[in-house]
């Protein structure tokens, strides 16, 4: 219990203390996605790049669907369950971690349709098609050999996780409350930043990378070739955003092991 | 596209499923023996069940991911016996998730394809012998089933099915979810079962599922599911 309250009260400053991007992001954008008006319902935030910018790993028809429709109707839905409750205007990665204190009747509706707002809007960040490969030596890529043993072995992990998941799901790298990585699963809409109380003890942590494996997130290019797909994600990796979140998850620890 | 002979004969091919081939281990004499599984034909075409379902879906659903339930149902199998030869309780047990999926996709996805005919098959043809009498007697109508039917799939999150199911002990109707590819087993058994994973429409209908729930009653073969009921 005690652990679980730590790991939540850690993630919860974490949701609170940013909104956008870091600064190795920063520099290379012209324009950020503004943080959300805080008195009014969620809208969906535009992607940094065009629908077909990430052809030919994701297609155009995908995202555009997957951006307009799927994740538009978890916003509509999460916006139709909070209407007039105390929790409008949240952030949505605050409003996920604090699905504790969601009233009963609203707490599935909360965790599918916020759980989906938040994993997608992750989600669009997480992609570019401008993707480098992770800097060695950076903060990021020590952390993956100190938990890996070598990126090659992160990604293998990273890649057999993804596949597996029975159903719908998401593969992630986190960053555990102790600050090491760790690739983990969640399925549905579930996400890391729910906390232990949610996800349980193994799962909960701050999301670095994360893939939609989701049926919709590559049926029409992939159909049914998951592990294709997967492969696909690693030419899309936004790695700067990454090692944002990254060092920004472990600024906030005071005693990370490493 | 398959020209079996066998494929309008349901009952034939019931029959050849529980009587395959059986895969024994070539020194044991102890060891567990294991059938291996095989994808069954479709009883039509692949475009038959046109326009509610596309050929394109039908052929995709059946040679690929049907198939694959069934090539790594085989795989878990095996590797589930060899863990009960070696006497490995724990590997065997961590296996039971492997099973469930593959094996339970294996046999919803049979059940499924069987409880589908195109129109000149009966297809959409409401029920009209004891399973339309039960309908009525746990549901008031058939119209209000279906609807009780089509919000269980629309309230399915991620990946599942819906099952109009009856309980083993009381025959009473129910209309259950399940997630992901969890068979039905146990208190309940199956009658009618519809697909609501996304690969099962999203070629055709995208995300726009609502569509795909209304379409799919005009090929639901309720003389499968009457065949069913015990």
């Amino acid at each position: 219990m005690q652990f679980a309250n730590l790991t939540l009260g850690w993630i919860l400053s974490l949701a609170q203390s940013r909104l956008g991007v870091g600064p190795l992001v920063q520099s290379k954008l012209d324009a950020v996605t503004a943080p959300p008006p805080t008195d009014t319902a969620y809208t969906l935030p535009p992607l940094d790049y065009s629908y077909a910018a990430l052809e030919p790993h994701f297609d155009e028809e995908t995202m555009r669907i997957h951006h307009t429709k799927h994740h538009q109707t978890y916003i509509t839905n999460l916006n139709a369950a909070l209407q007039d409750t105390s929790f409008v205007g949240l952030h949505i990665d605050d409003l996920v971690a604090r699905l504790s204190e969601v009233p009963a009747e609203l707490k599935g509706k909360v965790r599918n349709q916020g759980g989906g707002h938040a994993n997608h809007s992750f989600f669009w960040k997480n992609l570019t098609p401008n993707a480098t490969a992770l800097a060695e030596g950076s903060p990021l890529s020590q952390g993956i050999e100190h938990a890996f043993g070598s990126f090659e072995v992160f990604q293998q992990t990273f890649e057999k996780a993804a596949t597996s998941v029975f159903g719908s799901g998401w593969a992630w790298l986190i960053v555990q409350e102790n600050g090491e990585l760790k690739v983990v699963t969640t399925l549905n809409q579930f996400s890391p930043l729910m906390g232990a109380g949610v996800v349980g003890k193994g799962v909960a942590g701050f999301p670095v990378i994360g893939l939609d494996v989701w049926e919709h997130a590559y049926y029409l290019k992939y159909r049914n070739v998951r592990p294709e797909y997967i492969k696909a994600y690693w030419h899309v990796v936004n790695w700067d955003f990454a090692s944002d979140r990254y060092m920004e998850a472990r600024s906030s620890i005071a005693h990370p092991e490493l | 596209m398959s020209t079996s002979m066998l494929r309008n004969n349901i009952a034939l091919r019931a029959a050849l499923r529980t009587a395959a081939p059986q895969a024994t281990k070539a020194f044991s004499t102890t060891a567990p023996t294991r059938a291996l599984a095989t994808l069954p034909d479709l009883p039509y075409d692949y475009g038959a069940l046109e326009p509610a379902i596309s050929g394109r879906i039908m052929e995709l659903h059946h040679t690929k991911h049907h198939q694959t339930y069934v090539t790594n149902y085989n795989t878990v199998q095996s590797q589930i016996t060899d863990a009960l030869s070696a006497g490995d309780t724990a590997a065997a047990i961590a296996l039971q998730p492997a099973l469930t999926f593959h094996g339970g996709g294996n046999l919803n996805h049979t059940l499924f394809f069987e409880n589908l005919a195109p129109k000149n098959q009966g297809g959409g043809q409401p029920p009209s012998g004891p399973l339309a009498k039960s309908i009525e007697t746990h549901y008031g109508s058939f119209e209000k089933m279906k609807t009780q039917f089509v919000a269980a799939l629309a309230g399915i999150q991620g990946s599942g099915w819906a099952w109009l199911v009856q309980d083993n002990e009381t025959g009473a109707l129910g209309i259950r979810q399940y997630a992901n590819q969890d068979p039905v087993v146990g208190k309940f058994s199956p009658l009618l079962g519809i697909d609501a994973w996304e690969h099962a429409y999203y070629l055709q209908y995208e995300n726009r599922k609502a569509e795909y729930f209304k379409e799919i009653w005009g090929v639901i073969n309720w003389k499968v599911a009457e065949a069913r009921m015990k």
